[in-house]
């Protein structure tokens, strides 16, 4: 019977001895082992280091995610493909050399045959040949990298700074003092610093590893061989952003170790805190603290109502006033209109405390309400921060044309009453104001603009008198047209002041993907700010008077849909206010729809009707100076800014697993945009030079902001003889140079990861997509073009070695 | 007519050895201008060169330093661009991919990533040129054997001395197993058995029909492998020719043949003095070449001495082997020394150089020490004199041209 036989690879030691090593692709033991199978085989440090990886791997998917499961993969993959390779390097480190591979039954066979001359070692070694023959070339200019930055310990030296820099350093993080703040400070901190760390990182690496080969002359030795430059410009981009990626991949699960173990440490220290914070505390973080308080914000969750119904049951229970059952009292009280179950909540609160000791709750009441406060901190972080939130802005489309129209009015009106026939734009002198049309404005100002300018003398002389209390005459018709469609603006977004809910501002929300058929559980979020101002204030005006006023409350109630769902609270202007709202929390129980019969016959009382449209009414009621007389009012307008997009829906995108892993790859993008700059410099500088060149284009690319002023202002300097300004040749090169400039670089910052993952806003794939076009397409691919072309008409050989 | 014209010419209608007429390189008003900053001229480094190189030649590339030649191996090579003239090898531009696939390269000093270690520095450049994984690992595990550094090929190169460093660049360069090999100082630094190694090489590559260029400042290696050489001079070239006809002494003649009886040596001494002058009839005994004294020498310790260096190379790896049997530089040597000259007539001088360099004086004098000896016929003359009067001619040609043996740079 022929004898099984294996492949084996034959090492000969100096001394005589022959060793076999299994020859195969795939080592199973390997595979399955890992760490433990490089203990084995005298891979001691290998194998501890992977240990350790793998044991803290274990923990993170014990504790926080399953996705800690790729690395221990990644390591036993590795170590089962590349089993043989790392014993027959270990063999060769102590002075073995291959001979060959044989055909036999077993390693000490095989050993033996060879050394007895049966069988001669045929020169065909094991090799796993994976990459295609045309991207050889490249593979091997990307590899170089790899293997300089292990060879130098760069890789690991950078690693270690960045997992410091991510992973220790935030310990010491506080936060705001919750815990949306605490992940929100995390994730900006983090993230900025390995953008920041990476990004001098991967610059510094693309102007070292092309300048410093050709200035040591490895770049002759590369450049003679059958590959063309630009794929040697590649090989060296591509190398560097696959590090990149591995240090990311790195960074990332730390970071997001981090978040979740800050996240549960939080958990446990807010309870703790909850537990000892005082019960009239407690009270004014439930928003039960009033004198005749109103509903809260909480009511609206439903699982928070839920709780509320059985302390109402129990309370009333305790207090002797039950009047059915527990079960059927809790059933009346679910089949309620809202504001009807929170009155009873109220009164069973109310009496509970006037039977206890007047002062406070009885304890368990105060127990339920520090639970309930620490299931709102981990439920805000859930639904804010550790989610992919995407937005809808509201439609202002129809708005537009509006305020458009009603600017044009008001400039017409205003030009009529304050200037002669002999100031009018040609064509344009008509009694009614319903003439001037927003398309014509534009001819309708210049036209203006020149007759003021023609006729400037006559006003600064004194001849052209304006009629009394029209001072500050614009001088020309932009000026005017600002300000008119600047009030326009505040008229369109303005909510006044109304007592009863008479006037309000209604908002329309279109597109809401999927939001009618949301369970009840799913919250969407209205994210906004307001602003306060008098009736009729401008919007330089309304900037401040904010200043002055931005420490008092606006009463203010938003109401969701169509008109029951809804929420009344103080706000503070300025500052964002997010309200958590569930679109069909309100009909999920359709036969007994407790706000039956007081909807209008068709309507329901969802918030988001069968369209995925969502309504929102704001009523003001006005400033509140003083909590404890809320009673008195001050009749100060609300605006919600929406033109400035300062009002939107946002809902659940995508998991914060997901998101998280596309911010990474925006700041992926990113870096890959430096690594080409770096590298079009290298391509024909030094390395010192070519840096430098590198820290002078970002210093230009963060001062775009002055760029557009001058471009704004339509030249560098502002220096005006009556009315016009004074022009230089210089004017025309900045315009030309800031122009192209500004129109490079504007487009790309305007993708930042960075302030969306910490607001917990979706980065879409399409978002993705598109900052991979422009970052990479645009600014990369001018980048790669031009280093490219350089680099392939280059003269290698110019330099000696250095 | 000049002596280079008629070297040149010479060399047109001659092909060397292993040549066939298949032209590898072809060089045609070639000259090159480095420039500053602001496109000024600065130093023009070569001027005006024409030459051909056919397949299967042992082509030498000779000049001082600064003469030209590493700039032309430079434009061969595709890493600067002639001011002027053409540049084809294998019929394309050197620049193209498909000629750079076929060329293989040993640059003047270790330009290798001295990170790498050397089995990973073969297999860096077997990737670049495509070469598959399994016959990729087979030619760096070959390789390494030749150049003997098999034993230390986890060594990174930043480790290595200078002469191990131009055991891994020469194995670098024939990993494609080149058409056409350009080496340039491809012994220095390196110990006797490695450039008698190096030399058994080159002719093995000739053999096999691969052409060689080779440019050194160490002439006997020149004369051992090459076929043909150009010397450089001022950016120009001053000679162009087969080695045999450049080196050639067409008046005298060499016997070698076994020791005679002293009647019978009498005899033919006698004869030969009716038709010679006693001053122009020298007799010695051949003494041993050096190189092959000490390779006798080492081989002999080798077999009882272990050593943490570079080994001697095996045999040539076996996908660069000639199928049949291959002279040895020393073989080479002799049988160009015995061959019947191809003109009977005698070598022309080269003109004089107004602008020649200043040589070492005492090199040359020791070079070009041959002042006829008076010697009387039965004591004999001395060996190492006698050696170094054969030579002397020739030396003294090469040396008035190249001057100093200095570390040649652009």
């Amino acid at each position: 019977m022929a004898e099984a036989k294996s492949r084996w690879s034959v090492y000969e030691h100096p001394q005589g001895e022959f060793r076999a090593l299994p020859a195969r692709h795939l080592d199973a033991a390997a595979l399955l082992l890992g760490p433990i199978w490089a203990f084995l085989n005298g891979l001691i440090l290998l194998g501890a280091g992977l240990l350790i990886v793998e044991a803290i791997a274990a923990a993170g998917i014990v504790y926080w995610s399953k996705w800690y499961l790729v690395p221990i993969l990644l390591i036993h993959g590795h170590m089962g493909f590349n089993a043989a390779r790392l014993l027959g390097r270990v063999l060769k480190e102590n002075g073995w050399v291959y001979r060959g591979d044989v055909d036999a039954p077993t390693d000490i066979a095989a050993a033996a045959r060879v050394k007895s001359g049966e069988l001669e070692p045929k020169l065909e070694p094991l090799t796993l040949d994976l990459i295609p023959g045309f991207f050889k070339p490249v593979y091997a200019i990307a590899r170089l990298t790899w293997q300089a930055a292990f060879r130098y310990k760069f890789f690991w030296a950078v690693a270690l700074m960045l997992v410091l820099v991510v992973a220790a350093l935030p310990l010491v993080l506080k936060g705001d003092g919750s815990a949306e703040g605490l992940v929100s400070v995390l994730l900006t901190y983090t993230l900025a610093m390995v953008f920041v760390l990476l990004g001098a990182t991967t610059v510094w690496l693309a102007c070292g590893t092309l300048s410093r080969d050709v200035a040591e002359c490895q770049m002759q030795m590369v450049a003679t061989k059958p590959i063309p430059r630009w794929q040697i410009w590649l090989g060296k981009w591509m190398g560097i952003m696959s590090l990149n990626a591995a240090l990311l991949f790195l960074v990332g699960i730390s970071i997001y170790g981090m978040v979740h173990y800050r996240v549960q440490t939080f958990e446990s220290n807010h309870e703790r805190a909850l537990s000892l914070m005082p019960a009239d505390k407690v009270e004014r973080e439930a928003s039960l603290h009033f004198p005749g308080y109103r509903m809260p914000r909480w009511f609206f969750r439903p699982w928070a109502a839920s709780l509320a119904h059985g302390w109402t049951v129990r309370m009333e229970k305790d207090a002797g006033i039950i009047g059915s059952s527990e079960g059927g009292r809790l059933k009346e009280l679910q089949e309620m209109p809202k504001p009807e179950q929170f009155e009873a909540f109220k009164a069973a609160y109310e009496n509970a405390k006037a039977t206890n000791d007047g002062m406070s709750a009885p304890n368990w009441i105060m127990d339920e309400l520090r639970g309930m406060l620490a299931r709102f901190e981990l439920e805000k972080v859930k639904h804010r921060t550790l989610a992919g939130r995407a937005s809808v802005k509201p439609e202002t489309s129809k708005l537009e044309e509006e305020m458009q129209a009603y600017a044009a009015r008001l400039l017409h009106e205003d030009v009529s009453m304050r200037l002669e026939r002999q100031f009018w734009p040609e064509g344009y002198y008509n009694s009614d104001s319903e003439s001037l049309k927003f398309e014509q404005v534009p001819d309708f100002k210049n036209k203006l603009t020149q007759n003021l300018n023609s006729r400037v003398d006559l006003i600064f002389s004194g001849e052209f008198q304006p009629s009394a209390g029209k001072d500050d005459l614009p001088l020309n018709g932009d000026e005017w047209w600002d300000h008119w469609f600047s009030m326009a603006k505040v008229h369109w977004e303005a909510v006044n002041f109304s007592t009863e809910n008479l006037e309000s501002r209604q908002v329309f929300f279109f597109h809401l993907p999927g939001a009618h058929s949301m369970s009840a559980e799913e919250a969407i979020t209205l994210r906004f700010k307001l602003e306060g101002f008098v009736n009729e204030a401008d919007e330089s005006l309304r900037e401040t008077m904010q200043i002055t006023i931005s420490d008092t409350l606006y009463d203010a109630l938003l109401i969701f849909g169509n008109g029951i769902a809804g929420a009344r609270d103080y706000l503070t202007i300025r500052t964002f206010h997010e309200f958590f709202v569930y679109p069909t929390y309100f009909g999920i129980d359709r036969k007994n729809d407790p706000d039956k019969g007081r909807l209008p016959e068709g309507l329901k009382a969802d918030s988001v009707d069968e369209r995925d449209i969502f309504k929102l009414t704001i009523v003001n009621h006005g400033q509140v100076v003083d909590l404890d007389q809320p009673d008195k009012r001050i009749k100060f307008s609300l605006s919600i800014p929406y033109w400035k997009g300062q009002l939107e829906l946002l809902y659940h995108e995508s998991s914060f697993e997901v998101n998280f892993l596309r911010s990474m790859s925006v700041v992926f993008c990113w870096l890959g945009i430096l690594g080409l700059m770096g590298l079009a410099m290298a391509s024909f500088m030094d390395f010192p030079m070519a840096a430098f060149a590198c820290i002078g284009l970002l210093v230009i690319s963060l001062c775009t902001g002055v760029m557009e002023q001058v471009l704004a202002d339509g030249g560098l300097r502002q220096t005006y003889t009556i009315g016009q300004r004074n022009t230089h040749f210089l004017d025309w090169f900045a315009l030309v140079a800031f122009k192209a400039l500004t129109s490079i670089i504007s487009p790309l910052q305007d993708y930042s990861p960075i302030t969306s993952l910490s607001e917990g806003r979706s980065i879409t794939w399409g978002m993705l997509g598109r900052a991979y076009l422009v970052v990479w397409g645009l600014g990369g691919g001018i980048f790669a073009a031009f280093g490219m072309g350089v680099f392939s008409q280059r003269e290698l050989a110019l330099h000696g070695k250095e | 007519m000049t002596a280079t014209e008629t070297l040149e010419q010479k060399s047109d209608t001659q092909a060397g050895p292993g040549a066939g007429n298949e032209v590898v390189v072809k060089v045609q008003g070639l000259n090159k201008v480095f420039k500053d900053f602001w496109g000024r001229p600065k130093a023009k480094a070569v001027n005006d060169v024409s030459f051909d190189i056919r397949r299967g030649e042992v082509f030498g590339l000779l000049g001082p330093n600064g003469s030209g030649k590493s700039t032309t191996i430079k434009m061969l090579l595709g890493l600067l661009h002639p001011s002027k003239g053409q540049i084809q090898v294998f019929g394309r531009s050197p620049r193209d991919v498909r000629t750079k696939a076929r060329i293989g390269y040993l640059p003047e000093e270790s330009y290798l990533y001295k990170y790498l270690d050397s089995e990973e520095t073969l297999d860096f450049f077997g990737n670049l040129f495509a070469i598959g994984g399994p016959e990729r690992r087979k030619r760096a595990e070959q390789l390494l054997d030749m150049v003997g550094l098999k034993a230390v090929h986890l060594r990174t190169v930043g480790e290595f001395s200078k002469g191990m460093q131009r055991r891994i660049g020469l194995a670098q360069a024939l990993i494609n197993d080149p058409d056409l090999v350009i080496l340039y100082e491809p012994t220095s630094g390196m110990d006797p058995i490695g450039c008698r190694e190096m030399k058994d090489l080159i002719l093995n590559l000739a053999e096999r029909g691969k052409t060689v260029i080779l440019s050194s400042h160490l002439l006997s290696d020149v004369e051992d492998v090459c076929d043909r050489a150009v010397i450089y001079y001022g950016g120009q070239v001053q000679a162009l020719g087969e080695l045999k006809d450049l080196l050639a002494e067409r008046d005298s003649v060499r016997i070698t043949m076994p020791l005679l009886p002293k009647e019978s040596m009498d005899k033919v001494l006698d004869r030969i003095r009716e038709d010679v002058a006693e001053d122009k009839l020298e007799v010695d005994n051949p003494t041993q070449n050096l190189e092959n004294y000490f390779i006798n020498v080492v081989n002999k310790a080798r077999e009882s001495e272990a050593t943490s260096g570079a080994t001697s190379g095996s045999q040539v790896a076996e996908f660069l082997r000639s199928d049949g049997p291959v002279k040895s530089a020393v073989d080479r040597r002799l049988e160009r020394l015995s061959s019947p000259v191809a003109e009977p007539e005698a070598a022309p001088e080269l003109e004089p150089e107004p602008e020649a360099p200043k040589v070492d004086e005492a090199k040359l004098a020791a070079l070009s020490d041959d002042k006829p000896k008076a010697a009387p016929a039965s004591a004999g003359p001395k060996p190492e004199e006698k050696k170094k009067a054969d030579l002397s001619k020739a030396n003294e040609k090469l040396s008035g041209l190249l001057g100093g043996n200095d570390d040649d740079s652009k």
